[in-house]
C-alpha cells in the first residue's frame, strides 16, 4: 500500500466552522487507485472534508498536496487543479437547461470540441440508463433519475478523484445499485481515486476497499459501530476505560483522566468460544445477539453488556460455529482500543 | 364632469391622430431613458454580480449605500446634479445642463442602485449552490460568475425593468436637469406637469394614458419574468 503514490495528502488539517466545531485531520491520505468508504453520523464534517479535498472549500491551517505538489488557493492553477477531481452531492443542483446541457457542462468548462462534448455526453447517459432523458428539464425527474444524471456529469469528466457525497442516500435501491455499478466500473477502468461518504455502513464495505470515518470532526479508521461513552481512569501507571458497570478496557491512547468516548473498530476485535490466553490486554465474556453480512464477511453482534459489533472473515464465523444466544468471548488489544 | 370628457375626448383625437407634439415628447422620454438604463444595467450588473459573490473590503458599507439610495427622492438627485452641471459646478465646463445627457445622467444615478441591489439579491439566490457545482466541475472564477448571471437572467432582467419603472415617470430630476425645453428635453412626466398648468388638459391625459400603458407593459413584462422560477 505504502508503495503506491499518494494522490492527495493532507497533513495538519484544521477546518474551523463558525459554531465552534472543528474538524481535524493530523495526516490524511488518498492512494492511486485505492476506492474509500467514509462513514459518520450527519455533522460529523464528512461533506466539509469532501469540500476541502476537492479544494472547493479552504482550512485554516494543514497543507493539501496533489501528486505531491502544494496547492495555489487562487488563479489557473487552482482551477487546473480542480479539473483533474469532480464531487457528486447527495442533493445535486442542476443548470438552467437540459439534462443534456447539464452533463455537458464541466466538458464546456474545459473547452472541449462540440462534436467530441456530444459523442462524451451520450456515452455517459447510456451508460447510466438516461439517454432518453437528454432533451428533459432535470427538474422533472425522479430523484434516482437526476442522482443519475448528476453522477454522469461527474463520470463523463473522467476524474483523477471522484467525490461521492452520500450520491444515494434519496433514491431506491434499483437506483442505487444502478449507481453502484457505474461507479465500480468506472473505478474499475480508470483506476481514479474514489472517496465515497455513506451513512450505510453495508454499501460502505459493499463499495469500498477500505472504509474510515468521521468522528466529531476526526478520522478514525474503519467504522464507528463500537463507540462508547465513558472515563478514563489511570491506575499503577495504565490507563482504563470505564464504559459500563463492570466493563473497564485497556487503553493506550488518548486523553488523560476524565471523560471521553471509546472507539473499538469491528475489524480489531478477535471472537473466540473460551477465553483466550493471549497478549490481548481486553477480554470480555458475552453473547451472540445477531448476525448479518458486511461485504464478503459476516458482522456479529455479541451482547457483553453493551452491544459490539465484531467483523470476521466467513471462514473463522464457520470455524467458531455462532448461532444466536451462543456464548463468545470478545478480545481486542489495548492498541486497538482509542479514546477521543 | 364635462371638463374630463372633453379633455378624455381630445386626448383619444391626439392620440389616433398621432399629434407631432405628443410623439416628439414620447421620443425624449424613451431616448433619454433607455440610454441612461442601458448604462445603469452596464454598470449595475457587475456591481451586483461582484456584490454577491466577491468578497472585499468595504462590501458591507457598498451595500447599505446602495440600499439607501434606492429611496433617494429624484428632486434630490437633480439637486446634486444641477450641483455639478451648472456653470458653476464641478462639471459646469461640459456644458451639460438642460441637456438630454444631463437628464441621462440623472437617470441613470436613479436607476443603478435599484439594478445593482436587485441584481445582488438575484444572484445571491443562486450563487451558493450553483457556485460549488460549477468549481465542482472545473469552472474558471470567470466561468462560474457567467454562469450565475445565466442562472439568474430573468430575475436579473426583472432589475433591469424595475430600474425602468423608477426612471421612466420621474419628474425631479428631468425638471432640474433637462429643463423642459420643448422639442430637447420636454419628456412626458414634465409635459404633463406643463401642460396641465398651461391649462392643456387633453395633451396632458393623452401624455398621462401613454406613460400609463408604458407603466402597464413593462409591469406586465416585470411579472412574466419573476414569474419564471430562478
Amino acid at each position: 500500500m505504502s508503495e503506491r503514490e499518494q494522490v492527495v495528502s493532507l497533513t495538519g488539517l484544521e477546518y474551523r466552522y463558525p459554531g465552534g466545531f472543528v474538524l481535524r485531520a493530523e495526516r490524511f491520505e488518498l492512494l492511486a487507485g485505492e476506492i474509500r468508504a467514509l462513514t459518520g453520523p450527519n455533522g460529523s464534517g464528512k461533506t466539509t472534508l469532501m469540500n476541502v479535498i476537492g479544494l472547493l472549500a479552504f482550512p485554516e491551517r494543514g497543507e493539501y498536496r496533489y501528486r505531491g505538489r502544494l496547492l495555489p488557493r487562487s488563479g489557473p492553477g487552482l482551477t487546473r487543479a480542480r479539473r483533474s477531481m469532480t464531487m457528486v452531492e447527495q442533493n445535486p443542483y442542476f443548470f438552467r437547461g437540459t439534462v443534456g446541457d447539464n452533463i455537458a457542462a464541466g466538458l464546456k468548462f474545459r473547452r472541449l470540441p462540440r462534436r467530441e462534448i456530444g459523442a462524451m455526453v451520450a456515452r455517459a447517459a447510456a451508460e447510466l440508463g438516461i439517454a432518453r432523458f437528454l432533451d428533459r428539464d432535470p427538474a422533472g425527474l425522479s430523484a434516482g433519475e437526476r442522482q443519475r444524471v448528476a453522477l454522469a456529469r461527474g463520470l463523463v469528466l473522467e476524474p483523477e478523484v471522484l467525490l461521492l457525497d452520500e450520491p444515494t442516500a434519496n433514491v431506491d435501491r434499483q437506483a442505487e445499485e444502478l449507481i453502484e455499478r457505474a461507479v465500480k466500473r468506472f473505478h474499475r477502468e480508470s483506476r481514479s481515486v474514489v472517496l465515497w461518504a455513506t451513512h450505510n455502513l453495508r454499501q460502505a464495505f459493499r463499495v469500498g476497499d477500505g472504509v474510515m470515518s468521521l468522528v466529531d470532526g476526526r478520522i478514525v479508521p474503519g467504522t464507528i459501530e463500537n463507540f462508547y461513552p465513558g472515563r478514563v481512569e489511570v491506575r499503577d501507571g495504565e490507563k482504563l476505560f470505564r464504559f459500563g458497570p463492570g466493563l473497564t478496557a485497556v487503553v493506550s491512547t488518548g486523553t488523560g483522566e476524565g471523560p471521553g468516548r471509546l472507539l473499538v473498530p469491528p475489524e480489531g476485535i478477535v471472537l473466540s468460544r473460551a477465553p483466550l490466553d493471549s497478549s490481548l490486554r481486553n477480554t470480555f465474556p458475552g453473547r451472540v445477539a445477531g448476525i448479518g453480512e458486511r461485504g464478503e464477511r459476516v458482522a456479529v453482534e455479541i451482547d457483553i453488556g453493551v452491544p459490539v459489533i465484531a467483523v470476521v472473515t466467513v471462514v473463522s464465523y464457520r470455524k467458531l460455529g455462532l448461532h444466536l444466544g451462543s456464548p463468545v468471548s470478545v478480545s481486542f488489544k489495548a492498541a486497538a482500543a482509542a479514546v477521543y | 364632469m364635462a371638463f374630463l370628457i372633453d379633455g378624455l375626448v381630445g386626448a383619444v383625437r391626439l392620440l389616433i391622430g398621432l399629434n407631432p407634439e405628443l410623439l416628439r415628447i414620447v421620443g425624449v422620454s424613451l431616448r433619454v431613458s433607455i440610454t441612461a438604463l442601458f448604462f445603469a444595467a452596464l454598470a449595475g450588473v457587475p456591481l451586483g454580480l461582484a456584490l454577491a459573490v466577491g468578497s472585499f473590503p468595504g462590501k458591507r458599507a457598498a451595500i447599505t449605500v446602495l440600499n439607501t439610495l434606492l429611496g433617494l427622492p429624484t428632486v434630490v438627485v437633480g439637486l446634486l446634479g444641477y450641483a455639478f452641471l451648472s456653470r458653476r459646478g464641478l462639471l459646469g465646463d461640459w456644458r451639460l445642463l438642460y441637456t438630454p445627457y444631463a437628464m441621462m445622467i440623472g437617470q441613470f444615478v436613479l436607476a443603478l442602485p435599484i439594478i445593482a441591489t436587485l441584481t445582488l439579491s438575484a444572484v445571491s439566490g443562486v450563487s451558493i449552490r450553483a457556485s460549488r457545482t460549477a468549481l465542482a466541475l472545473g469552472a474558471s472564477a470567470g466561468q462560474k460568475n457567467r454562469l450565475l448571471l445565466g442562472e439568474a437572467r430573468f430575475a436579473i432582467l426583472a432589475a433591469v425593468i424595475a430600474g425602468f419603472g423608477r426612471i421612466f415617470a420621474e419628474i425631479g430630476v428631468s425638471m432640474m436637469l433637462g429643463g423642459n425645453i420643448q422639442g430637447y428635453t420636454r419628456n412626458i412626466p414634465t409635459a404633463i406637469a406643463y401642460e396641465t398648468a398651461k391649462g392643456d388638459f387633453a395633451l396632458g391625459l393623452a401624455l398621462g394614458l401613454v406613460l400609463l400603458a408604458i407603466a402597464l407593459g413593462v409591469n406586465l413584462l416585470l411579472q412574466v419574468f419573476q414569474g419564471k422560477p430562478e
